[in-house]
């Protein structure tokens, strides 16, 4: 049975969640999409308690909406996670605190630590606007065109934000 | 898409900048024997800087792709900020891949069912008449681009809403009422007071109710 959810799509899953108060239905797309989200709620915010905190949100908000079949699951989920972001970094300061002990290391364990909180102190420099864009394009592993779903934005004003961007990181990394 | 960087070309101070150290021509010649084209393009590194990061990423077009790699072949400066810029969408590509706790999903279960007992009972959100839209909407979530964005909210709960503001307006009102009451009122002891004490005496002398019913004091030894 769980082998045919993994074979639905998305919005399948969510009417059979919606219709049959199907849990497992539920719990296929919350697997489906859990880390990805979470990766770029981490990149996004910097920390990891408050990533948690807009997951559990998110999926809540999608749990007790109504969607219909126009658009995409997958945007609509990080659309939901980016807003909340957003008022999240308006509201508080948010110093970074990185999931250390749920990192899968495939080098020495210091060596990606280091890496990644200069990595994450790199994008917690750059405005809100740029960072989501360069974090969608990379841990979200998204094209210009998702991106610009996620965001409501034009494709061209996601490669505009993309290139600018990264110029501002070669600037502050001096390169 | 990006313009051509090679486009306009200024012949300025820029054209040593990027002069390559001893790399064989690409036209075939020795050295620093290098055709007047590929010397027109060393004098963009400037611009071709600004489009490392498209070419990079794949969103420059086919030709000035051409031109990019053409200039990259020859230009040593080009090639090691190129380098740079590799390092650094490197750093970003690493797979560090952070996973949510496992009661995060349990909480997820949590608030869902919190939220469901909060609706009325027996019926699900979607085919539900008594629901109205939430007026609440969030920015961004009421646009469209995907699928509908509409929380549904109970009707007790705008019952509630309501009998609040029908409450808080009876409240404003009773307010603004003794506001006006007191303005009034402070208007009317605002006489001045030598007045006031003319009145009380020529009430106590000549009113009527001491006239006809009572005898002033300073009488009462004649009487």
């Amino acid at each position: 049975m769980v082998e045919d959810y993994n074979n639905l799509d998305s919005f399948s899953l969510y009417r059979l969640f919606k219709d049959n108060n199907d849990e497992k239905a539920f719990a296929t797309i919350y697997n489906r999409f859990c880390n990805g989200l979470f990766n770029y709620l981490v990149r996004l915010i910097g920390d990891w308690h408050y990533a948690e905190d807009i997951l559990v949100e998110t999926f809540t908000k999608l749990a007790n909406s109504n969607l219909d079949n126009r658009g995409s699951l997958k945007a609509w989920l990080y659309r939901v996670a980016t807003n909340q972001a957003y008022k999240l970094l308006r509201k508080n300061r948010v110093e970074i605190s990185l999931p250390i002990e749920l990192t899968e290391h495939n080098t020495s364990q210091n060596e990606q630590r280091l890496s990644n909180w200069e990595v994450q102190k790199l994008l917690n420099e750059l405005p809100e606007i740029y960072r989501s864009v360069i974090v969608l394009k990379f841990y979200g592993e998204m094209s210009y065109q998702e991106i610009a779903d996620v965001l409501c934005i034009p494709i061209g004003t996601v490669k505009s934000r993309m290139h600018e961007g990264i110029r501002k990181l070669r600037r502050e990394m001096g390169l | 898409m990006l313009s051509s960087p090679l486009k306009g070309e200024d012949k300025g101070e820029g054209d040593k900048i990027g002069y390559p150290s001893p790399l064989p021509s690409p036209t075939g010649g020795e050295g620093f024997d290098i055709s007047e084209e590929d010397l027109m393009s060393l004098q963009n590194c400037q611009k071709i800087a600004e489009c490392l990061e498209g070419y990079l990423l794949g969103d420059v077009e086919p030709e000035i792709e051409i031109q990019i790699n053409e200039h990259l072949l020859v230009c040593h400066d080009c090639r090691k900020k190129l380098e740079a810029l590799e390092s650094l969408v490197e750093l970003f590509r690493k797979k560090s891949i952070f996973k949510p706790s496992q009661s995060v999903y349990e909480k997820v279960r949590r608030q869902i069912r919190i939220k469901q007992k909060s609706f009325l009972p027996g019926t699900s959100g979607a085919q539900d008449p008594t629901l109205t839209p939430a007026l609440s909407l969030k920015k961004g979530e009421d646009k469209d681009e995907g699928s509908l964005r509409i929380i549904k909210i109970p009707i007790h709960q705008g019952c509630g809403r309501r009998i609040l503001t029908i409450a808080a307006s009876f409240l404003l009102g009773m307010i603004l009422m003794r506001a006006v009451d007191l303005l009034l009122f402070t208007k009317k002891t605002e006489k001045p007071a030598v007045e006031m004490r003319y009145e009380t005496r020529h009430r106590y002398q000549y009113s009527d109710s001491i006239q006809f019913y009572s005898v002033p004091p300073k009488n009462l030894a004649r009487i």
